[in-house]
């Protein structure tokens, strides 16, 4: 996660939790003095019945509005990676290392390996008596069941 | 009915810390209780006996065969079908031969079948007990009160449900009781487990229903209890007989690589 | 083998990465409907409005997807371009939407 995005996501955070208690805090005051003339129930309703959100005034609305907008572009933005899914881009980017598969630890692995690695390395020599007989073993304990 | 356009109950803020984290906080810690417990009780699978492995891997083998056949040319995809197809027909792979024919097995006396119903019983335990325990605790303690207010009307059909415990008949819908707060998180409580939990997570009911949809997916049991894999070798071998379309990718390749170039 | 199954034939698509894609956009759409329920809550919207909101929410957070990791090219990243971004699981974000919804509705409003 780059430190822009970071510094973005703890501010509008900051800035959403003061537009929440600030949203609270008025819905407080209008229930406690439910006076027709607070300026932010400008209409004649009944009291104690104009806790909607029209009542709530602008400078909170605009403030919710901006903080979550800056927080998801916050979390957007914060690296997350995508792979290109049509195989011929993939592997190029394979082979030329600017992106690795999953479980593979880019600084150990030789750069510039592709999807088809698994058949550049394969062992030179087998042993093939030897696995033949691991295999006649093994054919022995677990067959003839 | 005739209903109050806006309907107004002062509520003692006590109700949310004393109702509204408690359910929350418990459905979220039962979330994660759930996701740890199922990875432990989760057996691992058995290893197969190896007739049983040659079984499934050669039905694989025709299955993909059948699925990358444009990828290999004409010639070699003729060969692997004509071998696949005789030793399909033959039942040359088939785990016991003579079994063809006779009525598959009942699952409960196989112990592969035992298994797998067994581990669909704890699945099933896992997701059932907890939502039990918890609907009883919610209704047990935390019920009679109107604790909130939601956003969105509901119809009137709602209201036996969500306001259960609460005797007041004029009650706008909207206002409900704390069992409709367990609902709430029994549904949406899913993102939340996505970030603590990770992705494939177990805590969430939906994605265990979905996956005791097609338990197949990922255990080792290819062939289902009940199934008769020599049928289906069969129906395999006539499948890879039928398919006669084939066109190999490499066709035409000059054309399309000079076309780019 | 129609022309959809042959172009399929010659650029094949990885599926490992189409899985993980359409995991990462999920990810995003349910952080992002849970963020969007936080703000209705405290806006106070009712019925349509809120829902309402969590549609422009929704496009406002693809629009973001689109422009950030996705460099403008949904149809790299995703099988059904444009519209899987969009509605990538809208029940489970609807979902969340709803509870961090009533939730803060609850909370702000005495």
């Amino acid at each position: 996660m780059s430190l822009p995005s970071k510094l973005l996501i703890t501010f509008s955070s900051l800035l959403l939790a003061h537009a929440c208690y600030s949203a609270h805090e008025h819905s407080l005051l209008s229930t406690t003095h439910p006076s027709p003339s607070s300026p932010a129930s400008p209409s004649t309703s009944p009291s104690g019945t104009t806790t909607t959100g029209s009542s709530l005034p602008l400078d909170i609305t605009l403030e919710t509005l901006i903080s979550v907008s800056l927080l998801l572009l916050g979390i957007v933005s914060s690296g997350w990676e995508l792979k290109p899914i049509s195989l011929r881009s993939y592997a190029g980017m394979l082979e030329r290392g600017s992106v690795f598969p999953d479980g593979v630890d880019g600084k150990t692995t030789v750069r510039g390996r592709g999807i088809f690695d698994g058949l550049e390395d394969r062992p030179g020599f087998l042993d093939i008596r030897k696995q033949r007989e691991e295999f006649a073993q093994w054919i022995k304990t677990h067959g003839d069941s | 009915m005739a209903q109050v356009v806006g309907q107004q109950i002062l509520r003692d803020p006590a109700l949310f810390y004393w109702i509204l984290f408690p359910i929350t906080i418990v459905m979220i810690l039962t979330g994660v209780l759930r996701h740890y417990a199922t990875l432990l009780l989760q057996s691992a699978p058995k290893p197969l006996e190896y007739k049983a492995i040659r079984e499934q891997k050669n039905y694989l083998h025709g299955i993909n065969v059948r699925g990358n056949a444009n990828q290999i040319p004409l010639s070699s995809f003729t060969t692997r079908k004509n071998y696949l197809v005789a030793a399909f027909q033959a039942g040359n792979f088939l785990k016991d031969p003579d079994a063809q024919g006779k009525p598959p097995a009942n699952p409960m006396t196989d112990p592969n079948g035992m298994d797998q119903m067994m581990n669909m019983m704890k699945g099933n335990m896992m997701m059932i007990v907890p939502q039990t325990v918890i609907m009883g605790w919610i209704n047990a303690f935390f019920s009679g009160f109107v604790i909130m207010k939601l956003p969105f009307p509901l119809t009137i059909r709602f209201k036996s449900m969500l306001q259960s415990g609460v005797m007041t008949k004029d009650m706008d819908v909207r206002w409900v009781s704390s069992l409709s707060w367990y609902f709430l998180c029994l549904f949406g409580l899913r993102s939340v487990f996505t970030f603590i939990l990770g992705n494939d997570n177990a805590a969430d009911q939906t994605m265990a229903q979905v996956q005791q949809m097609n338990p197949q997916q990922n255990t080792q049991q290819l062939f289902g209890p009940g199934q008769d894999p020599a049928k289906m070798y069969l129906a395999e071998a006539e499948n890879l007989e039928v398919m006669v379309q084939h066109e190999f990718v490499l066709d035409g390749i000059e054309d399309r690589i000079l076309a780019t170039v | 083998m129609n022309a959809e199954e042959r172009d399929l034939q010659i650029h094949p698509i990885v599926p490992e990465n189409v899985i993980a894609n359409s995991k990462t956009i999920v990810d995003l759409h349910s952080l992002s409907s849970s963020l969007l329920g936080i703000a209705a809550g405290i806006l106070g919207l009712e019925s349509y409005t809120g829902f309402l909101f969590y549609l422009l929410g929704t496009l406002f957070v693809s629009f973001l997807i689109i422009t950030f990791p996705m460099g403008g090219k949904p149809d790299v990243y995703v099988r059904g371009g444009l519209k899987d971004v969009v509605l990538a699981d809208v029940t489970g974000g609807v979902m969340g939407y709803v509870l961090t919804w009533t939730l803060f509705f609850g909370l702000v409003r005495v």
